[in-house]
């Protein structure tokens, strides 16, 4: 990676939750929208629900940025609805992501020497 | 299910063009798989409950980035063109700030509510004289009326805390506060029974007052003021902000007394106010009322519209003939306003047309009309709020000029731009505009560019001609307005520089008042004139000084009659008749053409005597003859002329002198001191005012101006009219190029086969530029003459409005060759795409079609 885009990722985070979620189930192959949301609902014991405005609005704008593309391929035809379409991480998503969760990882630690760790 | 599906979609309309383009689908296809999830009523509530919020959420988030998005794409595109943008903006500012101003001015009349508790219910009892004698038995029984209050106004001496101040009194019935429900800041307001002649000694003094007389000490209750040399015991201190009616200061329940306190010459006017009955509608109760003035006075039937007896809403009241003028000036620059969408609609079409080849890209990239249509509007809408701010500036001075020329009654009246109805309409007519001048671009641009290039050649010959007569049209108007417009500044310029017999610079100028002193007595008056004429010549710089009881640019009541000579042959026509001081016309800069005038040693004599002003001279044959001759009338002592004076004009620089008298001031009961300095009077005039108040502290001293401070008083109405007409024949202007050029853009888009047919038959692009300017300025040419024609026809109403303001024929020349030539060079900048255009690009897009 450039340093360049380094520091782009930087100016990004701290990411929104929900633009966060996104990148972490992308990270484990392509999907599309609603399945995207099935996800994050699942990972979450449903705490996180997107509804559509808010996924899309998301999906849009992190498209913009370049944290995600649309991708050509469908996984199987047969299976699937032409309507449908899909995501995918980018690299620099990724990046993005890492930023994203070694920022937290920071976070936890600090909070942990302050606190103490503590069963949860 | 189908129900809840059809709503989703409409739902998505809420999210711009571009996301619904995107997501529509597979948002709604989500929907439809959330849905099915669905299992009973509660649940569907809390889905429902859950889709709203998402979409409230989102939404306005897509909004802002396409708009965004869309702006910085059109502050893109105009700093391309930074004429053109000036021009569009300019225009809108211009017109969005006089509707602005206007409108700052009505909602300062007739939309802020009076600060009087339910004042929509109080009424004004226009041309009605209730009962003086039994005012209150009267109000108590009347059945349309919950309660009325009786007053007059006057200016008084008012002696208080060691200083005396001239103020406004207004003298009430005691309920005059209860009825417009207004507590007071501190202390009481009038009790029953203290307006019975003898009854009360009582005063409420106005909020500003208290601090200025008091410096807001609480003490100032109790006190005792001296009014007209009568003592009055403050009871209590008005609301702040309270100064009804017409910024009065203090208020005596006296008005059934007219004796207490001394009227000296003004006239006393009875004014009553009333709140309707609680049940009663406007029309049942101005139908009661007709019916009781009527019966009361029946004669009053045949009386003029503006003399008959009405009820009329206060609030409309205190807005008197403003109101009107400013529901018409409304609906003028209103019509300017349109005016400018229109000429601003005609530059962006042209600028869009420019720009298809762009747009076709963007529609090749896949931007529906909807998109398109959404950016073009962002694009217009923008303009106008960018305008709409320079506009405020705009409105801003218009309501500034509004308060020189037709002050609110009431503080709380005062016009501002920073009132949230002015700011709101402002808003609101930025975006209205913007989106009625964006929408005929967009328009076109989703009909005609959608194909490729963009562009049409069916314009038909229909529409080229309406284009050349709005154009016409729009040229004569601007004639018409500039040359009134610069008429109308001409005279007001020849207004300022006419002599008018006396000097402005370097005259100070301040009144006083004897009332409540014992001035009044025979002799005593000259020997305070006396004092302060010898104090005030020891100011530096002082050069001169006198006085007089009817100053000239102060006119509000005169004495005049019609005198003989020597009892014998015909008399002058009505003469007015100015009592002065020693030393008046070497004070204020008149010439003595025979004889002399008064001295300090006439005013020991007993004879009476006069000086006379050429005016009235000539109806007798002459200065010289005059000197020595005796003036008399029926109910005048018989005057010996001592002298004759130049003729000054008394009214302003608008009227002739008129025939006039002088004559020695006997026992004045007020006095304005004339006072002659080297330099500017500003520097001096505190320095006079602060000597005079110096002899005696009893006798205020008050309206303490400069005779230029008088003048431009004198002129404001004309200045008024000046500004406005400047200010609309700029504007009219500023419409009319953007008009040519937009045009003249549109014609070169339109005739882009044309040219280039010529071109490829060997015209240069400067000879194509040269016809097209030879043509537009025929168009203009035409319009222009019918503008003079229509210029001379509305002469006379100029002249109405200011002296000499009908124009002459050489300015109408003027204003001719300025639009002219201004016309020229919008149209040549117009045509300078020509000069690039190319044959083969011409030709090649026209194959395609």
């Amino acid at each position: 990676m450039t340093r360049t885009n380094q520091s782009a990722a930087r100016d990004l985070i701290p990411l929104a939750p929900a633009v966060f979620h996104i990148l972490l189930s992308l990270l484990d192959g392509e999907r599309h929208g609603y399945a995207l949301k099935r996800e994050i609902a699942r990972r979450t014991d449903g705490k996180l629900t997107l509804g559509a405005g808010v996924l899309y609005g998301s999906i849009s704008k992190m498209l913009a940025q370049g944290l995600i593309e649309e991708s050509e391929d469908r996984p199987d035809p047969h299976l699937d609805d032409e309507r449908r379409r899909y995501y995918r991480i980018t690299p620099f998503g990724r990046l993005v992501a890492q930023a994203e969760a070694a920022r937290m990882r920071e976070l936890v630690q600090l909070a942990a020497s302050k606190l103490g760790s503590q069963p949860a | 299910m189908r129900r809840s599906s059809r709503l989703y979609r409409w739902l998505l309309r809420l999210y711009p063009a571009e996301f619904r383009e995107q997501y529509g689908a597979p948002m709604h296809r989500q929907f439809q798989d959330d849905y099915a999830e669905v299992q009973d009523s509660r649940d569907l509530l809390r889905f429902w409950a859950r889709t709203v919020g998402d979409i409230a959420r989102s939404a306005p988030r897509q909004f802002a980035s396409e708009i965004a998005q869309d702006a910085r794409y059109a502050t893109r595109l105009w700093r391309r063109r930074p004429l053109h943008t000036l021009f569009a903006v300019a225009a809108l500012a211009l017109a969005i700030g006089a509707s602005a101003g206007v409108f700052s001015v009505i909602s300062a009349l007739l939309l802020r509510s009076l600060p009087f508790s339910a004042s929509e219910r109080l009424a004004q009892l226009h041309m009605f004289a209730p009962p003086r004698s039994e005012f209150h038995a009267w109000r108590q029984q009347s059945a349309y009326l919950a309660d009325a209050a009786m007053y007059d106004s006057l200016d008084v001496n008012v002696e208080a805390g060691g200083q005396t101040a001239r103020m406004q009194l207004t003298e009430t019935s005691w309920n005059f506060f209860s009825l417009l429900g207004s507590r007071p800041a501190s202390g009481r307001v009038f009790l029953p029974g203290e307006d019975d002649p003898g009854g009360g000694d009582v005063a409420v003094i106005a909020h500003s007052a208290w601090q200025r007389l008091f410096g807001n000490d609480p003490r100032a209750i109790g006190t005792i003021v001296r009014v007209n040399g009568i003592p009055l015991t403050i009871v209590g201190i008005a609301p702040p902000d309270f100064d009804y009616p017409a910024r009065t200061e203090l208020w005596a329940p006296t008005t059934f007394d007219y004796q207490r306190i001394q009227k000296t010459g003004s006239v006393v006017m009875w004014t009553s106010i009333g709140r309707l009955q609680p049940e009663l509608t406007w029309a049942q109760a101005r139908h009661a009322f007709e019916a009781e003035a009527y019966e009361r006075a029946p004669e009053r039937r045949n009386a003029d519209v503006p003399n008959r007896p009405a009820l009329i809403p206060l609030q409309q009241h205190l807005a008197g003939p403003v109101r009107r003028a400013a529901l018409v000036l409304l609906g003028g620059v209103g019509f300017l306003l349109l005016l400018a969408c229109a000429n601003v609609a005609n530059l962006l079409l042209a600028r869009t047309i420019a720009r298809s080849g762009d747009l076709a890209i963007q529609v090749a990239l896949g931007a529906s009309r909807a998109r398109l249509t959404q950016q073009l509007l962002t694009e217009s809408v923008l303009l106008s709020l960018v305008a709409s701010a320079g506009g405020l500036v705009v409105a801003h001075w218009s309501a500034r000029l509004a308060t020189a020329v037709a002050p609110a009654q009431l503080a709380s009246q005062s016009y501002t731009v920073l009132d949230w109805r002015v700011l709101v309409f402002a808003i609101g007519a930025a975006i209205l505009t913007g989106l009625l001048f964006g929408v005929v671009p967009a328009i076109y641009a989703t009909r005609t560019s959608l194909k490729m290039g963009g562009r049409s050649t069916t314009a038909s010959v229909a529409h080229t001609r309406a284009r050349s007569l709005l154009m016409a049209g729009q040229v004569a108007l601007t004639l018409v307005l500039l040359t009134g417009a610069i008429a109308l500044g001409r005279a007001f310029v020849g207004l300022i520089r006419i002599d008018n017999g006396y000097d402005v610079e370097s005259i100070a100028t301040m009144s006083i008042s004897f009332a409540g002193t014992n001035y009044t007595a025979s002799g005593r008056a000259w020997s305070y004139y006396d004092d302060v004429a010898s104090r005030i010549e020891r100011v530096p710089g002082v050069q001169a000084v006198s006085a007089t009881e009817w100053l000239p640019l102060a006119v509000d009541a005169f004495m005049g009659t019609a005198f003989s000579l020597d009892g014998t042959g015909p008399s002058s026509p009505l003469t007015t008749v100015v009592s002065i001081a020693p030393a008046f016309f070497r004070t204020i800069g008149a010439r003595i053409l025979a004889g002399r005038e008064f001295s300090r040693m006439d005013l020991g004599s007993g004879e009476s005597l006069a000086v006379v002003n050429e005016q009235f001279a000539r109806t007798f044959g002459g200065p010289s003859s005059l000197v020595g001759r005796s003036l008399t009338a029926d109910r005048w002592p018989t005057m010996r002329i001592v002298g004759v004076v130049s003729g000054m004009r008394y009214g302003g620089p608008a009227y002739a002198p008129e025939p006039q008298v002088f004559r020695l001031s006997r026992a004045p009961r007020a006095l304005t001191f004339v006072v002659r300095v080297a330099g500017p009077a500003r520097d001096r005039i505190a320095l006079v005012r602060d000597s005079v108040q110096s002899v005696d502290p009893r006798v205020p001293v008050f309206d303490v101006r400069t005779m230029d401070e008088r003048l431009a008083f004198t002129l404001s109405r004309q200045r008024f009219y000046v500004a406005a007409a400047a200010f609309v024949g700029v504007l009219a202007l500023v419409l009319a190029l953007v008009g040519v050029y937009a045009s003249v853009s549109y014609g070169v888009f339109q005739r882009t086969r044309e040219m280039g047919i010529r071109l490829a038959l060997g015209t240069t692009p400067a000879r194509l530029r040269a016809m097209l300017l030879r043509q537009t300025l025929m168009i203009v040419s035409a319009g222009a003459i019918a503008g003079v024609v229509l210029t001379m026809a509305l002469g006379t109403y100029m002249a109405s409005l200011v002296k000499d303001a009908s124009p002459a024929a050489g300015l109408t020349v003027v204003a001719f060759a300025s639009i002219a030539i201004l016309a020229a060079s919008a149209i040549w900048s117009a045509t300078r795409q020509i000069s690039h255009l190319d044959i083969a690009d011409v030709l090649r897009a026209e194959s395609v079609d």
